[in-house]
């Protein structure tokens, strides 16, 4: 097994797809098949149209194939993870800078800007043959194992996350080591010294989203279920679900408070001004967003009457932006997600078309969305609703849509304006108008 | 309206007749010239671009002076070397530092663009015959090495207005290469959704309202009324 930084983090995972959309587009290039490359593309479109019970089995084989030998945990190295982060960019020189959270709409934020972002949460897939309702023995396999990650990595918290509901099929062959840095890394402070303008604003994604947790170790927590589909209550009321301690940040999503106060305290240090950008669940930054885009396409005289929803990790900033489609992310393709959507389109001024990407995990788990509820709630808005590149009689089992949506967007009519890349300080006055920035 | 000179790429020239013979069509005074490599143009890149600045102060003050692939080098060395030009625009700038050897500019340009606006082969071919293998390999020679991104600081260091587009389809000149030479010289960046490398082939309502754009922007004094001047390379 290859501990290289490519081969120890979930190319599953929302840090790091996000990350690599975000890289693609300050390429300036779109990203299909979810960055990987066409005749892979082709093969899962191909393999789509196996019969599910034959492509569920090749669907969780291939994404456990991922996991980490446990043994090997030990020689992980996550800063040259942070580092393959950094290095992943263009070298130029940025105008701003995100760090922090996940957050599919910030990256397409960031992509109007032409910045980058770096993650602060990432997955470590583990090998683990497992039964998935039983989140008691996960948790021992990472006490069992954990310390190992831990012990080589000083500066990372280990927030180990078991969600039965919406991971069931991979959570049958791994276990999510999610890892959170509590200090800057050094790849990323170099990073920020050497490619920031000077002066230029760092923005933090510092989502606040807590969940009940259990404490295992000092560095090291558990967190029965994610968010989606059900609540905390819900999830740990299952059978075997170890009791919680206490609140503590979300696996995925929530930000590591160590995290914060390193990175305020290299902006003190290096005079750029730190913008906090400060939200509770990955949802809620998507109306503010959609809204700064909206306004950017307007202000160019360019048509903004067409959203597109991504959906997790699905969807492509760059052509989002030269098709002049107004992002509204969902962080999963769940009611409560469509539910956002309906109170954003009920704020908004009508669009005239809405399409629609769902993320296809291949679970029939609680919560989860239809298209017939995306019809609804757009269709209530006098919208037309689109579905793009999914075939939605197969839905959540569609996984050829992860290698259709690419060659969907591509077909439908590019923007007419030219546009420049967002303005910083357009975006902080933007923020803070809508609450989300203070000071 | 406004005087405009365009500096085509490497040895061609006719894919932007189109494009000249739009703007002149809004009433803008066009100079199309030949390209470098062309035997009436030579292959050195200085003196190709000193060749521009001879221009430009005898036909100027140029209102906007437009580079385009290679073109965007010799523009900007021009630019910097009179104050007959006013305004820069430069589109689809080369060479980026990934593609600065014969080889790697080679396999770009070979590797072409699938956009339906790109240049059809017979347009090019006409032209390349015209430069033949030595005037397109030594012009190559001569631009391979120039820094853009070190050169159109100077270019807009006197306050000149710079704008830098990039087309989203463009396959040869990176958008990381764009934004960065675009940022050191603090110019303006545009990105124009659908456009190839070759931007603005196919897509004469687009160019012709940037450059309108751009010479009638406020704050930016229009040049006084021009003498009349006649040149066997004016094209009009």
């Amino acid at each position: 097994m290859n501990t290289a930084p490519d081969k120890v983090i979930a190319s599953f995972d929302s840090a790091s797809v996000l990350h690599a959309a975000l890289v693609a587009a300050l390429e300036g290039r779109p990203f299909s098949n979810l960055g990987n490359p066409e005749p892979l593309g082709r093969l899962v479109r191909v393999a789509a149209r196996l019969p599910w019970p034959l492509l569920r089995g090749i669907y969780s084989r291939i994404g456990g194939a991922e996991g980490i030998p446990p043994d090997r945990l030990g020689e992980i190295d996550l800063s040259a993870v942070a580092s393959a982060f950094a290095g992943a960019y263009p070298r130029r020189r940025y105008p701003a800078a995100v760090i922090g959270a996940s957050n599919g709409a910030l990256t397409h934020l960031a992509a109007a800007m032409q910045i980058p972002w770096l993650p602060q949460t990432v997955l470590v897939p583990v090998s683990r043959h497992a039964e998935p309702e039983r989140a008691d023995l996960a948790l021992e396999f990472g006490r069992r194992w954990g310390a190992d990650l831990l012990a080589a990595n000083p500066q990372v918290v280990l927030h180990q996350m078991h969600d039965a509901a919406q991971d069931e099929l991979m959570i049958a062959r791994m276990a999510y080591f999610r890892v959170k840095w509590q200090a800057l890394p050094e790849a990323y402070a170099t990073f920020l010294a050497e490619r920031l303008t000077p002066g230029a604003p760092v923005f933090l994604a510092e989502d606040r989203l807590t969940w009940p947790a259990t404490r295992v170790g000092d560095r090291h927590w558990f967190q029965t279920g994610g968010l989606g589909g059900l609540s905390p209550e819900e999830h740990l009321a299952a059978p075997h679900a170890p009791a919680p301690d206490e609140q503590a940040p979300e696996a995925e999503w929530g930000v590591e408070p160590g995290f914060v106060d390193a990175i305020r305290q290299w902006c003190a240090d290096h005079d750029h001004p730190l913008v906090r950008i400060s939200y509770r669940g990955p949802q809620q930054a998507s109306g503010p967003v959609a809204q700064i885009l909206r306004s950017w396409q307007r202000e160019r005289g360019e048509r903004s009457d067409e959203l597109i929803i991504p959906s997790f990790i699905l969807g492509d900033p760059w052509r989002t932006i030269n098709r002049a489609l107004v992002p509204y992310w969902t962080y999963f393709a769940v009611r409560d997600a469509v539910s956002a959507l309906d109170e954003y389109l009920a704020s908004a001024d009508r669009f005239r078309r809405v399409f629609v990407l769902g993320f296809q995990h291949g679970a029939e788990s609680p919560g989860l969305a239809r298209p017939e509820d995306y019809r609804s709630v757009i269709g209530r808005h006098g919208a037309e609703s689109v579905m793009v590149g999914v075939r939605t009689r197969q839905w959540p089992h569609d996984i050829g849509s992860l290698a259709r949506y690419g060659q969907a967007l591509d077909d439908l009519p590019p923007g007419s304006r030219p546009w420049e890349p967002l303005c910083p300080d357009a975006v902080i006055t933007a923020l803070q108008q809508s609450g989300m920035v203070t000071g | 309206m406004g005087y405009v000179i365009m500096v085509p790429g490497l040895a061609v020239q006719g894919y932007l007749r189109p494009s000249a013979a739009r703007l002149r069509a809004e009433g803008h005074e066009v100079d199309l010239l030949p390209p470098i490599g062309w035997p009436e143009s030579g292959t050195d890149l200085d003196g190709y671009a000193a060749r521009i600045v001879r221009h430009a102060e005898r036909h100027g003050p140029v209102d906007l002076l437009i580079g385009l692939s290679v073109g965007t080098q010799a523009a900007t060395l021009a630019a910097a070397g009179t104050g007959a030009v006013r305004r820069l625009l430069l589109i689809s700038p080369t060479i980026d530092p990934a593609r600065r050897s014969t080889a790697a500019a080679l396999r770009a340009w070979s590797r072409g663009e699938q956009h339906p606006d790109s240049p059809r082969l017979s347009v090019q071919a006409h032209d390349w015959v015209r430069a033949g293998p030595t005037g397109i390999y030594r012009g190559l020679q001569s631009v391979i090495m120039m820094r853009l991104e070190e050169e159109l600081p100077r270019a807009a260091d006197p306050g000149r207005p710079v704008t830098v587009v990039h087309g989203e389809a463009d396959q040869l000149s990176p958008l990381p290469f764009a934004l960065d030479v675009a940022g050191r010289a603090g110019a303006r960046m545009l990105i124009i959704p659908d456009a190839p490398h070759s931007w603005p082939i196919g897509d004469g309502d687009r160019f012709a309202a940037l450059v309108s754009d751009l010479i009638m922007e406020p704050g930016y004094g229009r040049m006084p009324a021009r003498e009349d001047v006649t040149s066997a390379d004016r094209g009009r």
